[in-house]
This record gives C-alpha cells, sequence and structure tokens, in this order.
C-alpha cells in the first residue's frame, strides 16, 4: 500500500500521560475502505491510538504527542474535533455516554446541527444515517428506552450523519449480548461494502469480528506487535496467550441447549444451600422471573446463562437478598438462615468500578470485616496474598487497571467469607488474559470448597469453567444440567471441541419451547 | 416536532394562567379552571394527570373540610358543630385557584417531550442547558444503577451498621464514577463537533400560530374579567 | 450565520455543561429515588419536616459539591434547573412543590457564593443554611401562592385555636417556629460544612491516575 492509497497515516507515534508511554513510536498505513482489527491486552495502547485519530488525545491534560497522524488528509493536531468529525467518526464502548438528545432523529441530527448545516441537510443526512444503520423504524423512539444494541446502532448513526469516510469503533460490543453484536457487526460490513467507509475496529472479542476483518494489527505496551491478515496473526497462538487473548479456531455454539447435559439423575447427597420454590420476582409493576425452582449445593460451580433481559441479575438479586420476591420461597441452610445478608452471600456486579469504594486497597479488603467486627487484619494479609494484591495495598483501587479492580472488588467481597459468591457478568471491560487469572482463582476457591454461581453470556466461560449449567430464558429455567466432562475427568478443553462433548439436550419439561 | 401547541404557546399559556389567578375575582375561577381543562384536553390529556393522583385530592379537600370551621363567622348548625357558609366559599375558591394553578403547570409542562424542553432552552439561547437536560436524561438511567451497585455492595459489606461512614462512602463513590461517565461523555459530545459557545440559527421559538393563540387568550381574559359569571 | 458569544454562560467550556447535567442528574435520581421511597415512608403531613429537610440537605450538598468542579457563576442554578425538568418528567406527573423548591434553594446557593470569587468553606456552609433554610417557608410560601390570601387566615386560626386547646401563650407557637427555623439553618450549615470536605474527597478519589486505562 503507498501512502497515496492509506486513508489513514501514522508515523512514529509517541503519546505520554505524564511519565507513562501509552504509545511508543507506533507507525501504520490503514486503507481506503478497508475493515480493521486492533486488539492487544488492556492497557496496550488501543484506545489511545483511536483518540490520536480523532484528534482528543489533545484535549486530555498532562498529555505530550509526538510524531504524525494524518486522516483522509487531515491533521488531527491542526484541526478541532468538530472539523474531524466529517472525516473521522468515533464510537465509543458505553452507549449511554454517546446520547445526548431525547429521540432517535433528535439524535442521530445532532452532529449534523452543530455543524451548522441547512435543514434539508440536515434532514436527508438523518434519514441516510437511518437507513445506513437500518434503524429507521425507531427513528419517534426515546434513545434511553432502547436496548443496548439498539443504543449502539444510534450511536453510529449519529457519527455516520456526518458522513465521514473513517468509523473507529472502540470496544463498541463490550456491553451487547451475541445478538446485539452480530446485528451490528454485520451492519458495519454492509456499511464498509455499499457505502466504502474505512472501519477499523478494537476488539478483545477476536472470535466474532475476526472472521470479517481484513487486517488485523495486535498491539503490546503500546508497540504493535503483529501486522497482517488474521489467518497469520492468530495462527501464533503462543504470541496470543503470551498477550492474555484469546481466538477460539471453533465457532462458539451459540444455542445454549447445547451446552447443558442431562440433569443428574440424583441430587448431591449434601443439604442444599439454597433453595427457591415456586419463586417470581420483577420491578414495579413488570414481572422478570416466573415460577423459579431451583436449588444450589455447597461446593458446585454453576453458569446461570441466557441472553439479556433473561432475568440473570434478577435471580442474583433475589439470592442476595437485595430483591424480596413477591411470590415463593427462598429458603436457605439452617445454618446459615442467621448470618447476615453480606455473610451468607457475596455479590460481584458487573462493573467493579461501582463496587469500590475505599481509597486504599487494603481499606477495601478489610471495610466488611471491620464493619461485622471480624478479624480484619489477621485474614486481610492471607486474602491480599492470595488476590495477587499486597504490592497494591497502599494504591488506589480507582486507578488500578481493570482485571486489577476486579480483583480487589472479589477479595473484598471475600474477606467475609460468603457461602455463596454470585458473579454478575465479571467479563465486562476485561481481555481473556486477565479473565483467565480470576477464573483461574475462582476455580481454586471453587476447589476448596467456595460454591460459585458465574451469571454470564460469554460461551468460552462456559466451557472452561461450569460444572452445572442453568439456562435462563424470559424469566423461566429451560435448561438445567451438567457440563460433560472429557473421559479423563479433565475440565473440558477449549471450544476445539468433538461432538461428543455436547450430549443430548434434556432441559427441564415445563415452559420449554 | 409537533405544528401546535408547540412550546411558546404552552409558556404562553402558562404565563395567562399565573397572571389571571392573580387578578381575578373569586367568582371567576371555575371558567379558568374549566379553560385549563380544555387546554389540557387539547393536548391529548397528559398534563391532567394529577387529577389522579390522591394526594392531589387529599391537599384540596382538606382546604375545603377546614374552612367551614375556621373561616368566616358561623353562621350554620350542622348537627352539633356550628359552621360558616363564608368559610366554605372562601374554601372553595382557595380550593379552585390551586387547581387551575396546579394544573395550568402540569399541562403546560408535561405535555412538553423532552426534546421539545431542549429546543425551548435553545430558543431562548441556552444551548448548552439544552444539551446538558439531553445528557442528564440519557445518564438518569445509568446513574441509578450506579448509586444502586454502590448502595448494595456497601450494605452487603455491612456498611449500615456504621451509617455516618457508609453515606460519605457512598457519596463519594456515587459523584467519582458519575464525572468518570461524565468524562466519557465529553469525549463523545466533542467527537461529534458539539460547542456550547457557537450558537447556530435556531427555529424561532414562537410562531405564527402561537401568536393567534395569545391574541385568543387575551380576549379570553377579557371575557372572563369584564363578564362575571 | 453563526454568532459567537464570548459572555456570561457561552464560556462554560463542553466538560461544564456535562458536569453541570452529571450533578442535574444525581440530584434527580436521588429525588426520584429516595424522594418517592421517603413520601411512602412517612404519612403526608409530616413531608415538608422530616423529608423536605432530607431532601434540601442532600440537595444543597450535591450542588455544592457540583460546585466544587464547576467553579462558576450560575453553574448551581442551572443544575437545579436540569434537576427541576427531570423532576417534571418523572413518573407520576408534576409535583410543583418539589420543583419550586429545588429552582429555590439552587438559586439561594446561587446567590450566597456570589459573595465571593474563591468560596471557602464558612462560603458553603452560609450557601448550605441559606438553601436548607427555604424548607421552613416552603409550605406557606406554596401554600400562598396556591390558595391565595385566605391561607394565611387559616394558618393563624390554626395557631390560635391550637394555642387555645392546649393553654399555650401564642408566643410559644413563634418560639416553636423559631426553634424549627434554627434547626434547618443548623442543618443546612452543617451539610454546607461536609460538602466541603466531600469535594475535597471527590477530587482526591479522581486524581490522576495519569493515563485512561488504555
Amino acid at each position: 500500500m503507498t501512502s497515496d492509497e492509506a486513508i489513514i497515516q501514522v508515523r512514529h507515534l509517541t503519546v505520554h500521560y505524564g511519565s507513562t508511554c501509552a504509545l511508543c513510536d507506533v507507525s501504520l498505513d490503514v486503507a481506503a475502505g478497508s475493515f480493521t482489527l486492533i486488539s492487544g491486552p488492556s492497557g496496550c495502547g488501543k484506545s489511545t491510538l483511536a483518540l490520536c485519530l480523532s484528534g482528543l488525545v489533545h484535549h486530555i491534560p498532562a498529555t505530550r504527542v509526538r510524531g504524525q497522524v494524518r486522516v483522509d488528509g487531515m491533521d488531527p493536531s491542526a484541526h478541532s474535533p468538530a472539523q474531524l468529525a466529517s472525516h473521522l467518526g468515533l464510537v465509543f464502548q458505553n452507549p449511554s455516554t454517546q446520547l445526548f438528545n431525547a429521540t432517535v432523529s433528535e439524535e442521530v441530527a445532532f452532529a449534523p446541527r452543530n455543524l451548522g448545516l441547512p435543514a434539508e441537510e440536515i434532514t436527508a443526512r438523518v434519514t441516510f444515517a437511518l437507513q445506513a444503520t437500518g434503524i429507521t423504524h425507531l427513528s419517534q423512539r426515546e434513545v434511553r428506552h432502547l436496548s443496548a444494541g439498539e443504543q449502539q446502532l444510534v450511536a453510529i448513526a449519529s457519527v455516520l450523519a456526518l458522513r465521514p469516510r473513517v468509523l473507529v469503533l472502540d470496544e463498541p460490543t463490550a456491553n451487547l449480548d451475541w445478538h446485539s453484536t452480530e446485528r451490528l457487526l454485520s451492519t458495519l460490513r454492509r456499511l464498509q461494502r455499499e457505502e466504502g467507509l474505512t472501519v477499523v475496529i478494537i476488539e478483545h472479542r477476536l472470535q466474532t469480528i475476526a472472521p470479517l476483518a481484513e487486517r488485523a494489527i495486535i498491539m503490546d505496551t503500546g508497540r504493535i506487535v503483529a501486522d497482517g491478515q488474521p489467518a497469520d496473526v492468530f495462527a501464533d497462538k503462543e504470541r496470543l496467550t503470551a498477550l492474555g487473548l484469546y481466538y477460539p479456531w471453533h465457532q462458539a455454539e451459540h444455542d445454549l441447549k447445547k451446552y447443558i447435559s442431562a440433569p443428574r439423575s440424583s441430587p448431591p447427597p449434601s443439604e442444599p444451600l439454597i433453595r427457591l420454590q415456586g419463586l417470581e420476582a420483577g420491578y414495579g409493576r413488570r414481572r422478570v422471573l416466573h415460577n423459579i425452582d431451583l436449588a444450589l449445593y455447597p461446593g458446585e460451580f454453576v453458569a446461570l446463562v441466557g441472553n439479556n433481559g433473561a432475568g440473570k441479575s434478577t435471580l442474583a438479586r433475589v439470592l442476595a437478598g437485595i430483591l424480596r420476591p413477591r411470590c415463593g420461597k427462598v429458603i436457605w441452610a439452617p445454618a446459615l438462615r442467621r448470618l447476615p445478608a453480606g455473610r451468607r452471600v457475596g455479590l460481584l456486579f458487573q462493573n467493579p468500578l461501582h463496587q469500590l469504594v475505599c481509597d486504599r486497597v487494603e481499606d477495601e479488603v478489610s471495610f466488611g470485616p471491620r464493619n461485622y467486627r471480624r478479624n480484619a487484619d489477621g485474614g486481610l494479609e492471607d486474602i491480599l496474598v492470595a488476590a495477587d494484591l499486597s504490592a497494591l495495598r497502599h494504591r488506589r483501587p480507582q486507578a488500578l487497571s481493570a482485571g486489577q479492580q476486579q480483583r480487589t472488588a472479589l477479595a473484598a467481597t471475600l474477606a467475609l467469607s460468603p457461602h455463596l459468591l454470585i458473579l454478575d457478568e465479571p467479563t465486562m471491560g476485561q481481555d481473556w488474559g486477565h479473565l483467565s487469572r480470576l477464573m483461574d482463582f475462582l476455580t481454586h476457591l471453587n476447589d476448596a470448597g467456595q460454591t460459585i454461581l458465574l451469571i454470564t453470556h460469554d460461551y468460552k466461560l462456559i466451557c472452561h469453567y461450569a460444572s452445572r449449567i442453568i439456562w435462563l430464558h424470559e424469566g423461566r429455567i429451560m435448561g438445567d444440567g451438567t457440563a460433560v466432562k472429557s473421559d479423563s475427568g479433565e475440565r473440558p478443553p477449549s471450544c476445539q471441541t468433538h461432538a461428543s462433548l455436547f450430549a443430548n439436550t434434556k432441559a427441564q419439561s415445563e415452559g420449554q419451547p | 416536532m409537533r405544528s401546535w401547541p408547540g412550546p411558546g404557546s404552552h409558556l404562553i399559556f402558562l404565563m395567562w394562567v399565573l397572571c389571571l389567578t392573580a387578578i381575578l375575582p373569586a367568582g371567576q375561577m371555575l371558567p379558568l379552571l374549566i379553560t385549563v381543562l380544555l387546554f389540557g384536553l387539547l393536548n391529548g390529556g397528559r398534563g391532567l394527570s394529577p387529577l389522579r393522583r390522591a394526594r392531589f385530592w387529599i391537599m384540596i379537600l382538606s382546604i375545603i373540610a377546614i374552612s367551614p370551621w375556621i373561616l368566616g363567622q358561623a353562621d350554620e348548625a350542622w348537627g352539633p358543630w356550628r359552621l360558616s357558609r363564608q368559610g366554605l366559599f372562601m374554601g372553595l375558591e382557595m380550593a379552585l385557584r390551586a387547581i387551575c394553578l396546579l394544573l395550568a403547570f402540569s399541562v403546560s409542562v408535561r405535555s412538553l417531550s423532552p426534546g421539545e424542553m431542549v429546543r425551548l432552552f435553545e430558543g431562548v439561547g441556552l444551548k448548552g442547558l439544552g444539551f446538558a437536560l439531553g445528557v442528564a436524561l440519557n445518564l438518569l438511567t445509568t446513574l441509578g444503577a450506579t448509586i444502586e451497585a454502590a448502595y448494595h455492595t456497601i450494605r452487603l459489606r455491612g456498611g449500615h451498621r456504621r451509617p455516618w461512614l457508609a453515606l460519605k462512602l457512598l457519596l463519594i463513590t456515587t459523584i467519582a464514577n458519575a464525572l468518570r461517565y461524565g468524562d466519557d461523555v465529553v469525549k463523545a459530545a466533542s467527537a461529534r463537533g458539539f460547542d456550547p459557545g457557537v450558537q447556530h440559527p435556531q427555529p424561532p421559538l414562537f410562531r405564527r400560530a402561537d401568536g393567534v393563540f395569545a391574541l385568543s387568550l387575551v380576549a379570553v381574559a377579557g371575557v372572563l374579567l369584564l363578564h362575571p359569571w | 450565520m453563526i454568532k459567537e458569544k464570548t459572555a456570561g454562560l457561552a464560556r462554560y467550556t463542553v466538560r461544564d455543561w456535562v458536569y453541570v447535567a452529571v450533578f442535574g442528574a444525581l440530584w434527580g435520581a436521588a429525588e426520584l429515588t429516595l424522594g418517592s421511597y421517603l413520601h411512602v415512608l412517612f404519612p403526608p403531613l409530616a413531608d415538608t419536616f422530616v423529608i423536605g429537610l432530607i431532601m434540601a440537605g442532600l440537595g444543597s450538598i450535591l450542588l455544592l459539591v457540583g460546585r466544587c468542579f464547576v467553579p462558576r457563576a450560575g453553574a448551581v442554578l442551572m443544575m437545579g434547573i436540569i434537576t427541576a425538568v427531570l423532576k417534571a418528567f418523572s413518573l407520576g406527573g408534576i409535583v410543583i412543590g418539589p420543583i419550586v423548591a429545588i429552582l429555590a434553594e439552587s438559586l439561594l446557593i446561587e446567590i450566597a457564593l456570589l459573595l465571593t470569587r474563591q468560596p471557602v468553606r464558612w462560603h458553603f456552609a452560609l450557601a448550605g443554611s441559606l438553601a436548607v433554610s427555604w424548607n421552613f417557608f416552603h409550605k406557606f410560601i406554596m401554600m400562598r401562592l396556591l390558595f391565595g390570601k385566605g391561607i394565611e387566615a387559616v394558618y393563624l386560626k390554626m395557631i390560635q385555636d391550637g394555642s387555645r386547646v392546649l393553654h399555650l401563650d401564642v408566643r410559644y407557637s413563634l418560639l416553636i417556629l423559631l426553634i424549627l427555623f434554627l434547626v434547618r439553618v443548623a442543618v443546612g450549615a452543617l451539610c454546607g460544612w461536609l460538602a466541603w470536605d466531600l469535594g475535597s474527597a471527590v477530587q482526591r478519589r479522581l486524581a490522576p491516575a495519569a493515563a485512561p486505562e488504555e
């Protein structure tokens, strides 16, 4: 590719945040009309590169930028973000932070209005953008009432309304389930083919995006370490593993029934930790869970799976005692009934940042034991060592990496020795390297007897870790059984599967479609 | 945006009702209330929702019930009690005035969509405030989730046993997380070319239909003032 | 024709407006959740004192902390307008009383902070006490606005009859009212004082981590 054909040109780009080098002498060209995937472990500089392309990096305090960037012939350092917006559109991870208006049509018109375009031109661009993203039917809906996937499509449409030639997306599927991800990616593919858009997508989730990409770039510690066709780049499994990236060579099965084998022929010999009988729960007038009958036994590692809106988080809240059921029973084992809710259940929310409330890691971990007047100092060291946080004990939890934050929140939860540990979608914002370390830690806990309920729509977690899978759909349990183990008795390998790994499905009879 | 009644008409109507409740004699409150109800029905009835709320009627009926006992000279016997007819009429007048004001406010504001409210602010030169309102509306759900997560985290970890510390930590965590979201919003808005200091020509807030409506209201006011019921 | 304005609110940056939105949304979220919950918890006649005091105090804290992050004239009033509009769009319809209270409190804080360019802790305490003291007058003013002059006679008669029934001098009623007023002033001052510390704590919590995650 010659410089003339490249719509993005980066030469010796170096970015420092304070004394930290976020990008170190990065050079690359991106061809017009191409579909490029940029990946790498958390903190490798992917998002910084996106900010450099859009010119936003120059608005971050204490930032030093050296090198040259040209996007569609424009130098981002010499133009305002408003001037660049009609050349490069940037879509971020969290749709709710990219929406500034009440309705979809107003949102899509926002950027053209900012440029002072005539009313007729604005209308034409809105129409184009809505049609290009396939959301014309949503034009009069209020954006705050849309699903995350729909909101992300609105964010893309609002950027497209400026008719940029380049679209950069920074982890756009992080908060989306599989269906929404597929829809978003097919939209991007269509935009690339039909509109000639240059697409640059930054993602951890290689499985769904890599087949669409024409080029893959892997970054690490601010540098490009691999660049080429996806098949070549992802063939180096050792490098991927070392970087904490996961690329399953076999397409994961998205039919949840296939992950569940026959239910147990008889319940475990121990008394259940908790039993739900005829449980119904919801919010306001909306009923989310319908007639749930479920028992969790000590020492189980259970995956609770289902699409967005199935009721997984609602069930977690009921188990944690923070949502009262409307009817039915929640029966704890007799020995646990007198314990406070936080000693019975440890609940890890989706975003670790939301549950880091103290200013130092050791304060965070000791907060719970101090409140309950347990031996805060004695257990603190053990937990910090187990969670690999000893060196970070005096650091601010909020200043740590996503993986370290996750471990801190987990350590703070485990400090109270809960009998049931619930993790609600722990994959958010995590690369596979961090996530696999977290999951290995959980496996170690489970081997020591900790009961774990993992809520996820990430199929590779199901493959690797759960011994029992409960499938929730529209508030009802559609399947409940054990994951099949290989003949050696080991956990199932990664999704390079054999057909024998998926036995016939026998879902619960009631409510099965 | 719908053609009429738009934000301009709603603003005119609210000002009209506020002025008339201050200057109309007591006996003219009922026709004013009827006008308010008609305007509310013209807007699809959304603004008339206070009429379905128990608290609204408790407040109104309380004043009507208390007034005969407290106001005016007691001139009516009702069983063992002595009540004031004058007090009853004073109570009814106060109640009608309150209903007019509450419904006018509700009809004027509630009938506006969030987008029209944003336009209202932009129309009076407050572009940034209109933008901020849109951001706030869309962040409400996210902020609610962050508050909830922080609250339950603290509670599950026994924070309720040290309530003041728990409240302090809840506020700090919630505000800090909210501002982090805000920084993401700043990036996204900048990437879409938003600049609050640059004003582009906006569609006028008041249109011809609003002018006609204003004249109609002046005529109605004249009738109410000059021809008592 | 693009017109560039350089005065007043047009000097606000994108970050300023977003932070105004954030604090307006925070107070709005608190009003919508905690406010509704408290109204269910406490009987209607108790709401002004207990619920009103709690929400006024919380609102003052949020506005004053917001002022730490948007140190511009008018910012607090803008936050209050945002919250009032969010309250107006809340489920259940318009509740004019809280909307007036929100606007009045934010205006009073704004006025108090106009006294100085660089507020210190005492200014926050003054602003807080002014804002929360509105809570004392709120019910009377709202009733006067809604029901007109006649409501004054109702209140006076209730005080007189109440004093007679309880065999108390009317002056004791005034004393009780004064105590209730001073309680609000004290609570407001305390909220302002705490807001100063909270603002510093939030700034420390947000102090660079030097870089975004990537």
